[in-house]
């Protein structure tokens, strides 16, 4: 689903390295942790060829994600730019069901369980740039499944939500059963089982735990 | 795309003001054409310019600002040159149908209203700023993108870096060498719109191609980081 090798990534004078290769199967739920401006981030807009200066290669679904045809079947939010600030949540999704060239039904039954879950009203007349931080997170996250995705990137995607969508997202996340995640987090943030933990720290990626839930 | 197009102009202060302003100064634009006919003043240089700016105007200011997106749409389409290549096919588009709306609502004037029966400059300038013009903007503006945050959605006076003004210069120049040629040719009209559609089929994939290449390479999201944090 996803490999990583030998990566090398430059941000001015940030450095981030990940000396060696690691293959991440269907289905698996990656945690990326560190400590705030450790380069989770950065490693996450890695993986989706959005970071100019970089080394090493990345494949997603077998392929170079410097090229194209990986892209339809991922999902991504890591900041309020994976939305549209002009458009309302439902303009969005269907821009976005362009973008993936859905055919078909544009909300499938992961987006339908995700919006109940979360408890967000799609059909809002709000622009996005009006809404507030946490239903923009919960609507990010409802628009990367669009085209039900392989693959999800997501960074800290409990952030900002209220107790009832903190819980509704953990429990979503143990329904993508077939789905891979990659998200970043603080440990002690999700209370979300994952499979396998990597850790940036002084510039570099380390892969610490791996567990076969 | 081409509602997403629409909604860019209408939904964003900064877009919406410089859209109609473009508008606006495409009417005085086409009016100076009309007076200074009417006048029977012999001012070649001026009534060639005149038209130029009454429909290439808007073009480039269009396709400067069209330009002005902020990192959503690389985000969404996660480099896919699939939807930048669409992205640009629709601006393409739209800044062909505005001059097209143009040079109608104009020649209508000038022969409903006016009288005049020799559109051979307003169809120089169409030709033109269909064609040539539209490509050539387009290509020339994915070099030097300018950012504008949406989130933050307040008018601003968008400095213009000095590659826009070169497009701006660009474009005169390439107005008033067609202008010229067409001037040589003596197939008149009809000739010149056979070149520019042959222009159209030969060149245009070449350009898209090019424009797609620099979008992507301008698109990332790091080093460039957003304006606004938002959470």
């Amino acid at each position: 689903m996803l490999s990583l090798h030998n990566l090398s990534i430059k941000v001015n004078d940030f450095q981030l390295s990940f000396p060696g290769h690691i293959r991440i199967d269907p289905g698996e739920k990656v945690l990326v942790t560190g400590k705030n401006g450790a380069g989770k981030s950065v490693l996450l807009y890695a993986i989706l060829d959005l970071v100019k200066n970089r080394k090493g290669e990345i494949h997603i679904m077998g392929k170079l994600n410097t090229g194209d045809g990986w892209q339809k079947k991922t999902g991504a939010y890591l900041d309020p730019y994976f939305l549209v600030p002009f458009l309302n949540p439902m303009e969005h999704l269907i821009y976005m069901g362009k973008v993936k060239r859905v055919r078909g039904a544009l909300v499938n039954p992961l987006m339908k369980e995700a919006t109940e879950r979360l408890e967000f009203d799609l059909f809002q007349k709000k622009l996005i740039r009006e809404l507030s931080a946490g239903n923009r997170q919960k609507l990010g996250i409802i628009s990367s499944l669009v085209g039900e995705p392989g693959l999800l990137v997501w960074d800290e995607p409990w952030a900002n939500l209220d107790a009832s969508a903190h819980e509704g997202l953990t429990a979503l996340m143990e329904t993508l059963r077939e789905q891979t995640i990659v998200f970043a987090e603080h440990v002690h943030a999700s209370g979300f089982g994952y499979s396998r933990r990597l850790e940036v720290e002084g510039g570099l990626v380390s892969e610490k735990e791996q567990y076969h839930l | 795309m081409l509602k997403y197009e629409w909604l860019i102009l209408d939904r964003n202060k900064v877009s919406r003001v410089y859209f109609y302003s473009s508008v606006g100064a495409s009417l005085v634009g086409g009016m100076q054409v009309f007076l200074i006919e009417q006048a029977g003043f012999h001012m070649p240089v001026e009534i060639v310019l005149a038209a130029f700016f009454a429909l290439g105007g808007p073009l480039n200011i269009y396709s400067i600002y069209s330009f002005s997106w902020e990192s959503c749409f690389a985000r969404l389409s996660l480099q896919d040159s699939g939807y930048f290549s669409e992205m640009v096919k629709t601006k393409l588009l739209v800044n062909m149908l505005y001059p097209t709306l143009a040079f109608m609502v104009s020649a209508s004037i000038f022969y409903f209203i006016l009288g005049q029966t020799d559109f051979n400059v307003l169809f120089v300038s169409w030709i033109y700023a269909a064609v040539p013009g539209n490509l050539m903007t387009l290509w020339l503006c994915s070099h030097w993108l300018r950012k504008v945050d949406w989130y933050e959605d307040r008018f601003e006076i968008i400095k213009q870096p000095p590659g826009h003004i070169l497009i701006v210069l660009a474009n005169i120049l390439l107005y008033l060498l067609i202008h010229y040629l067409s001037g040589l040719s003596r197939y008149g009209p009809a000739g010149l719109l056979i070149v520019g559609l042959i222009a159209w089929l030969l060149i245009k994939p070449i350009m898209v191609e090019a424009t797609v290449r620099n979008l992507k390479n301008a698109s990332y999201a790091i080093p460039t980081q957003p304006l606004h944090q938002g959470q």
